[in-house]
């Protein structure tokens, strides 16, 4: 039979062992978590990046791109800027379709997706252009939007009439 | 099984049968880490069946015994270590509700190597409620004792019926059909 001090020791030691194998498995977990963290990191790097690869490509897009969001714009990338003549006193984001006159268009559109529609549009100069437009439902910031590319087609009405 | 049930089972068996009762079920027992445990590992099974076996072998008392009231001594435990858990509950239903969607969800998020048992229920008003509970262990006993534990906890009166069922898909089966006093409290 152990004594009382024998009992005591290996009660100890068991205590020793318990916290040697908890700093062991917390070390663990702390480099796990790091890992993650830096995985995580990656991650994100690669996200932003392929975020700026979009931004670049519909930047730079002949197509106007426009995106309608609650009913007002809330992008509209360089050619959109050209083709609505924006200029310093007048700005395309926060307008509405109506104010382009292509509420109706895109109405319409947005019950046949990816359907080319030729309408009239309006300039912020409020003057008029022969415009042929696709519409296509998308999510901005998380929220139900309408993406709208655009392409100045006056040229070849002209041809035509 | 994670550390912290089988630290609380040698601190319990320290403290209501003695020290010396703990070495001697620890030394007769074949355990990996030689009664070693910390609250943040993970250990097998069976260990806590040697534990609890040995334990019986030392004091004569049955094993289901054993751990019913190993169950009940945890509850109020958990109450001592984490006040919080049961104080987003204001019963032994709402608690006992809680169990499979929320309380074991959260363990399995800090613990991804946990393995824990499941509960389905098939009844639940104000008066009564009826679940069945599976686990790859043979720990309803130490269920029915966690149970006990809340309901002394919440100072409800509340009867258990337990119906131990055929195993199923290597799991055993429990059915725990608990009834509510009419005035609810004891």
């Amino acid at each position: 039979m152990a004594t009382p001090e024998e009992l005591l020791q290996r009660r100890l030691a068991r205590e020793i062992s318990a916290r040697q194998q908890a700093e062991t498995l917390l070390e663990q977990k702390s480099l796990e978590l790091y890992i993650e963290a830096q995985e995580r990191q990656a991650a994100l790097q690669q996200l932003q990046e392929s975020e700026e690869r979009y931004r670049q490509i519909v930047e730079m897009s002949p197509d106007a791109i426009l995106v309608e969001l609650g009913g007002l714009l809330v992008f509209a990338n360089s050619a959109a800027r050209r083709m609505f003549a924006e200029d310093i006193g007048r700005q395309l984001l926060g307008l509405s379709l109506n104010d382009l006159g292509l509420q109706a268009d895109v109405a319409r559109a947005t019950e046949h997706p990816s359907e080319r529609i030729e309408t009239i549009a309006t300039r912020l100069d409020e003057s008029h252009f022969d415009i042929a437009l696709r519409c296509m439902p998308m999510v901005h910031h998380g929220q139900a939007a309408m993406q709208i590319a655009a392409r100045d087609i006056s040229d070849r009405k002209r041809l035509e009439r | 099984m994670k550390g912290i049930v089988f630290r609380e089972f040698i601190d319990m068996v320290e403290s209501q049968f003695s020290l010396e009762t703990a070495d001697a079920i620890i030394q007769a027992s074949s355990l990996s880490t030689h009664g070693a445990y910390t609250t943040v590992g993970t250990y097998p099974h069976q260990e806590m069946v040697d534990l609890v076996a040995n334990l019986f072998e030392r004091t004569g008392i049955a094993v289901p015994a054993l751990l019913q009231h190993f169950g009940r001594h945890l509850f109020s435990r958990f109450v001592e270590i984490h006040p919080n858990f049961t104080n987003a509950f204001t019963d032994v239903f709402s608690l006992l509700n809680a169990l499979e969607y929320t309380i074991h969800v959260d363990v399995n998020k800090l613990y991804r190597d946990a393995e824990l048992p499941t509960f389905s229920y098939e009844q639940d008003d104000q008066q009564h409620m009826v679940f069945v509970y599976r686990s790859r262990r043979q720990m309803a006993d130490f269920a029915h004792g966690l149970i006990e534990g809340c309901i002394a906890h919440f100072k409800e009166s509340i009867t258990i019926q337990r119906a131990d069922l055929p195993p199923m898909d290597g799991e055993a089966q429990t059915r725990f059909a608990l009834v509510r006093a009419a005035h609810g409290h004891a």
